[in-house]
């Protein structure tokens, strides 16, 4: 069993004429560390091809849906892990008196190998659950329909559109 | 339809944190405009971070993206330039065919050289830049039809 370490990153926003809008940090775990079979099992996550949305954008057109984008924040937070894995205590918040604890992850962290995968497999999960079909050759796609309405839903790294 | 909509938001910002971004507009830099009689995809930003990022922003145009007589071998005696540099150049044009599949041909070709770039591949390269910069504004346009049409 290994424990990960992690680490803070830091990072300005810009905006188009590269004044710092918003500073961000986010705790990332040092997946290099994670040893396969212990620290993670499967690691594959689909990911939608850009010919995909391009081809979506052409479909919605020609239908005349209009497409809306949505963003899901901290995304890989959200994914469930399945394995059990240990992560030292984050740089500036260490506990003084209890400087040998560990904490045991419920949810992925950036930077863990399984975070993708995890992601995918709780936005699958929840679309499937509210009868939405995934698609057959583009596993990003996922499609509900009733008698005149059907919705689209095209997942990509940080991404889902449509009406 | 947009009751469909509002259901799906609804069910996601109730599962996961959200932020609604509105209409697609911006995504992967990709700029999409969706107009009522059709939507236009194209990548003018990204087109020119990419001429910044290799200090091309102030070149000049060419019409063409390759020479008509534009003859590439392997140039065994040329000199080597940076193999990195030169992959990550492909690699950014590969991307930018995206909008602009014209340059398909000309990035594919000098792609092959990806092994040992020399300077007559590099030159070649560069050419599509100095192409794209006359064309930074060009795009994919969808017509809203559901006509098929072939020619």
């Amino acid at each position: 069993m290994n424990v990960i370490g992690n680490k803070w990153v830091f990072k300005d926003k810009l905006d188009e004429q590269g004044v710092i809008v918003r500073n961000k940090a986010r705790l990332v775990a040092k997946g290099y560390n994670q040893e396969e079979g212990i620290d993670y099992g499967k690691t594959y996550a689909p990911v939608a091809r850009l010919e995909v949305v391009r081809l979506l954008l052409a479909y919605a057109c020609m239908n005349g849906f209009k497409l809306h984008q949505m963003d899901v924040k901290s995304t890989f937070l959200n994914g469930y892990i399945d394995e059990e894995v240990y992560v030292c205590q984050s740089p500036g918040f260490e506990d003084h008196k209890h400087p040998n604890y560990v904490f045991k992850l419920k949810k992925a962290l950036y930077g863990l190998k399984q975070a993708p995968r995890q992601w995918y497999e709780r936005l699958s999960n929840f679309l499937l659950s509210h009868a939405y079909e995934r698609g057959k050759t583009d596993k990003t796609l996922f499609i509900k329909k009733t008698f005149n309405d059907i919705i689209l839903v095209q997942v990509c790294c940080s991404y889902a559109g449509r009406i | 339809m947009i009751l469909f909509w509002f259901k799906f938001v609804a069910a996601m910002q109730g599962e996961f944190e959200m932020s609604m971004m509105g209409e697609l507009n911006y995504f992967l830099g990709l700029q999409i405009k969706q107009l009522n009689h059709g939507t236009f995809l194209s990548q003018t930003k990204y087109c020119k971070e990419l001429l910044k990022k290799f200090d091309m922003e102030n070149c000049k145009e060419i019409s063409t993206p390759m020479a008509t007589n534009c003859y590439l071998d392997s140039d065994e005696k040329g000199t080597s330039v940076d193999q990195t540099k030169y992959r990550g150049l492909i690699g950014s044009l590969l991307y930018l065919t995206t909008s602009r599949p014209n340059i398909m041909f000309s990035v594919c070709l000098c792609a092959r050289f990806q092994s040992n770039p020399k300077e007559s591949h590099f030159t070649a390269t560069k050419r599509i830049l100095k192409y794209s910069q006359g064309t930074t504004n060009v795009g994919l346009c969808y017509k809203a039809t559901r006509e098929v049409f072939c020619n």
